[in-house]
């Protein structure tokens, strides 16, 4: 196993940029380790043509760009929210939301 | 005035006990016979330096307190930081016991397995020494071990901690100032006979 060590000048999305690197390398890819800023790419070959791939999916990466894991996670925890939201109003007493929508409506005075 | 092959082995003993004094050797303990002389030099090699020896036996150690997290998507065995947990000790000869315990946690609930690699083997093999269903929550799961490794050859040998996950993004909590998990792992390895 092989290992491309680089320091990172931008942020990155490990998650997103394994999917990248794997997409790109396939078989030869092995994963990737973060520490701080060094990012070393794990790989079975050390050729002149990987590194240049590796680079290239670097330089292409977009750190905003989520997987489709990380959107699914990241719509369960709204999901999540809203239910909550929906319990804790359904708690409250009639005398209780009548204050909350009285507070609610001053705010806009 | 001493001549030339005096004075060079003057030197190499001095040289000698200097090191023995500051490294600790172990010397095989003689077996006295009746009647032998009992001489300084015997008592320091024979009991002193392998009273210091077992008092200061070879260690290596590595408090984590690093400025981030260490993380990684590798699901063959890979160094966890081959710089710092990295230990290097000189052996006499025989048994060597190493350590770890760390907090860990996974992007999306996964497996963490962790391995030892000593001079480019590792010791655990297969998936390695442990490995634990690690959860996506801070400070939820922790991993440790003791590992005691029998009948090794005298001479200097590199321990490095290793580890792979089955999927998704593994996060060692290295200290690093991360809210509730700035936790401290620690990573040793010492001759224990």
């Amino acid at each position: 196993m092989f290992e491309f060590l680089i320091d990172l000048e931008k942020p990155v999305n490990l998650e997103k940029l394994d999917e990248d690197m794997r997409l790109a390398l396939g078989a030869v890819y092995g994963g990737l380790s973060l520490h701080g800023r060094g990012l070393r790419v794990h790989l079975d070959d050390n050729s002149l043509e990987t590194e240049f791939i590796v680079n290239a999916t670097l330089i292409a990466h977009d750190h905003l760009t989520e997987t489709v894991d990380q959107q699914r996670e990241k719509q369960r925890d709204l999901d999540r929210e809203s239910i909550n939201d929906d319990v804790i109003w359904s708690a409250l007493t009639t005398d209780q939301r009548i204050v909350i929508l009285r507070r609610f409506l001053q705010s806009f005075d | 005035m001493i001549g030339r092959r005096t004075f060079l082995f003057l030197l190499t003993a001095l040289v000698a006990r200097l090191v023995a004094f500051f490294s600790g050797v172990w010397t095989t303990p003689k077996t006295w016979s009746t009647g032998e002389l009992v001489t300084a030099s015997l008592m320091n090699s024979h009991v002193r330096d392998n009273m210091d020896f077992l008092k200061d036996p070879p260690t290596g150690l590595y408090n984590v307190n690093e400025a981030g997290d260490y993380t990684t998507t590798s699901t063959s065995f890979v160094d966890i930081d081959a710089t710092n947990l990295s230990l290097t000790i000189t052996t006499a000869g025989g048994d060597v016991m190493i350590g770890f315990y760390g907090s860990f946690k996974e992007s999306v609930a996964n497996i963490i397995y962790l391995d030892v690699d000593m001079d480019g083997s590792r010791l655990g093999g297969d998936d390695g020494i442990i490995g634990l269903r690690v959860s996506t929550n801070v400070m939820q799961d922790t991993m440790s071990f003791v590992y005691l490794q029998q009948s090794l050859s005298a001479g200097s040998h590199t321990y490095k901690l290793q580890w792979k996950v089955k999927g998704n993004t593994g996060t060692l909590h290295a200290g690093a100032g991360v809210a509730n998990a700035d936790v401290h792992p620690q990573f040793w390895v010492r001759e224990v006979s």
